[in-house]
């Protein structure tokens, strides 16, 4: 088994798009999908080493994280459907995180059926409250601080081979992400396939995303192993269960589908787990999105599934040894919390951001 | 027959100025601007990869002929290179599934000294300056160097003969605004592999047409 911490920082312009009609083509760009980090390092792994990853095709067993942005050494997050905002309040202080996620007696206390928002903020502007939708954050000396990733618009013209001059028709825009974006993600690759493949600590070139013969989406990948990754985990949860006692709060890192559907509630994790747990009682960060993807073996688009986005919250209350559960909780952080795996699915991870948020 | 990995480094030197237009006039405000981006905070001159793949892929289509492969589509359009399926296709890639087996990455230069130049259009009947036809035009100056990588994957000896055959079609190529261009390879820095340099034609091209 090995754990890889990974790096990505784009060379060149990268749009990682969505179905849309027409010539503008923009993407997704908040984070990259661990499919479309999966799928770029396979293909470079083939590439350049000739490596037989279709087994990976074919039986999954690496999991990739998806990849999210970093700003001055801190990883951003999505905002929870628990944040908001003071439009009132200057930026830097109008972050707003729901106490009674933060502390055992506001979650004994807490009644998803009367959720109700904050109608103030901590500085008594009133009515000014709005939910932080889609909004990238970063937690910084326990204060959450939104961020934004860098895009530009790229103009594009077809030229006529014969006369020199702009084809007709052809004028297409594209909102890519600027070069200089980093984004960091861990592997998970419990068969150490990935050495086999040709993969090494150091930096590779890699291609993500559309358009990479045409010089979009080259990046630097920055690979390390992350042998202690485990046993540091193990102790942040253990930390996060001593503040939190029996309630734990896992936040969506990739889109939920358990089973590929949208489940009702409550989510059983007992039989994953292994331990006492119950709940599983879901807070969806938005309304449910359609997971598509594009198979570049087959070249042919992949199913679509609907999923709930990442973000969002799922909470459960053990009544079992906290270091036990802090073991299976650091693995399945690893691995995912439901079927299917390794396709960029169900990767939750421990809400431990409550160990550092300054009340 | 072997397939092989190819990278070439492309030395670009700008024989005519040159001007790979963009939309947005970020300093200049000249009509016409250069194509910039940000990267890291610092704006740079970008040549797209798209640029580059383009006059590469015309300069193949020119020289098809001379080492007889048969090209069946100047198109460019992607509806009309949907139906095609010919040598360029296959080695250059099409629209929904015609993987290309060559990547080419874009060029960035410093956005230090480039030239703006005053341009007027003149009436072919009157020979005199047509009214309002008065605009500026921000160009890369002549001299100028610029850096480009062309990454082959999985070529046939054909393949590579083909492609160094187009890049030596590119000295003295149009690009962007009438610019001109001189290209060659950078020897030291690209990789061809000594198998494919055993074949008398690849071995030739290479001696000519790198650096």
């Amino acid at each position: 088994m090995t754990i890889y911490r990974i790096e990505i920082e784009l060379l060149s312009p990268m749009i990682i798009s969505h179905p849309q009609p027409g010539r503008v083509l923009r993407g997704e760009y908040r984070y990259i999908p661990s499919t479309t980090i999966k799928g770029a390092i396979l293909s470079m792994l083939y590439r350049e080493y000739g490596a037989s990853v279709h087994e990976e095709s074919l039986n999954p067993r690496i999991c990739i994280h998806p990849g999210y942005p970093i700003f001055d050494g801190y990883e951003a997050r999505y905002a929870h459907p628990l944040i908001y905002k003071c439009k009132v309040c200057r930026d830097g202080e109008n972050i707003i995180v729901d106490k009674s996620i933060l502390d055992p007696d506001g979650l004994g206390r807490f009644n998803l059926e009367r959720l109700e928002p904050p109608y103030k903020c901590g500085r008594g502007h009133i009515y000014a409250i709005s939910p932080l939708k889609n909004t990238l954050l970063i937690l910084r000396d326990g204060v959450y601080h939104p961020v934004e990733v860098e895009t530009t618009s790229l103009d594009s013209i077809g030229i006529n081979r014969y006369l020199g001059s702009t084809e007709h028709g052809m004028l297409y825009t594209y909102i890519v992400v600027a070069p200089g974006v980093k984004y960091g993600s861990m592997i998970y690759d419990p068969d150490d396939r990935l050495e086999g493949y040709g993969l090494t600590e150091g930096t590779h070139r890699i291609n993500i995303g559309r358009g990479i013969s045409r010089g979009l989406g080259l990046a630097r990948l920055r690979v390390e192993r992350h042998d202690e990754y485990l046993s540091e985990r193990v102790k942040e949860i253990m930390e996060y269960l001593e503040l939190m006692g029996e309630y734990i709060i896992l936040r969506a890192k990739s889109p939920l589908s358990p089973y590929l559907g949208l489940r009702s509630q409550p989510w059983d994790l007992e039989g994953f787990i292994g331990h006492d747990i119950g709940g599983g009682i879901l807070i969806p960060n938005g309304p449910p999105l359609k997971v598509r993807g594009y198979s570049s073996y087959t070249n042919q688009p992949k199913l679509s599934i609907m999923a709930y986005p990442p973000g969002t919250l799922v909470f459960y209350k053990t009544g079992d040894r906290m270091d036990r559960v802090a073991e299976k909780l650091a693995r399945m952080e690893l691995g995912g919390f439901y079927p299917p795996y390794n396709i960029g699915l169900n990767l939750m991870e421990v809400y431990t951001d409550a160990n550092r948020i300054r009340l | 027959m072997g397939k092989y990995n190819i990278d070439l480094k492309l030395r670009f030197k700008v024989r005519k100025r040159l001007c790979v237009g963009g939309s947005y006039a970020i300093r200049s405000r000249a009509d016409i601007p250069l194509n910039t981006i940000v990267v890291n905070g610092s704006r740079k001159i970008y040549i797209p990869g798209s640029t580059i793949k383009g006059i590469l892929r015309t300069s193949f289509i020119k020289v098809s002929g001379l080492i007889g492969i048969n090209v069946k589509s100047f198109r460019v359009n992607p509806e009309e290179l949907l139906a095609i399926d010919d040598y360029t296709a296959r080695l250059f890639g099409k629209p929904e599934g015609g993987e290309s087996r060559i990547l080419v990455e874009p060029a960035y230069l410093e956005y230090g000294e480039v030239e703006t130049h005053t341009h007027i259009a003149i009436e072919d009947d009157t020979g005199v300056v047509r009214e309002g036809a008065l605009y500026t035009i921000e160009y890369i100056p002549v001299g100028s160097e610029f850096h480009s990588w062309v990454r082959g994957r999985g070529l046939e000896l054909e393949d590579i003969r083909g492609l160094l055959t187009a890049i030596l079609e590119l000295r003295y190529c149009r690009i962007g605004r009438a610019g001109l261009i001189d290209v060659d390879i950078v020897r030291d820095e690209s990789r061809m592999p000594e198998e494919a340099l055993k074949d008398a034609i690849v071995s030739k091209l290479w001696s000519v047409v790198s650096r």
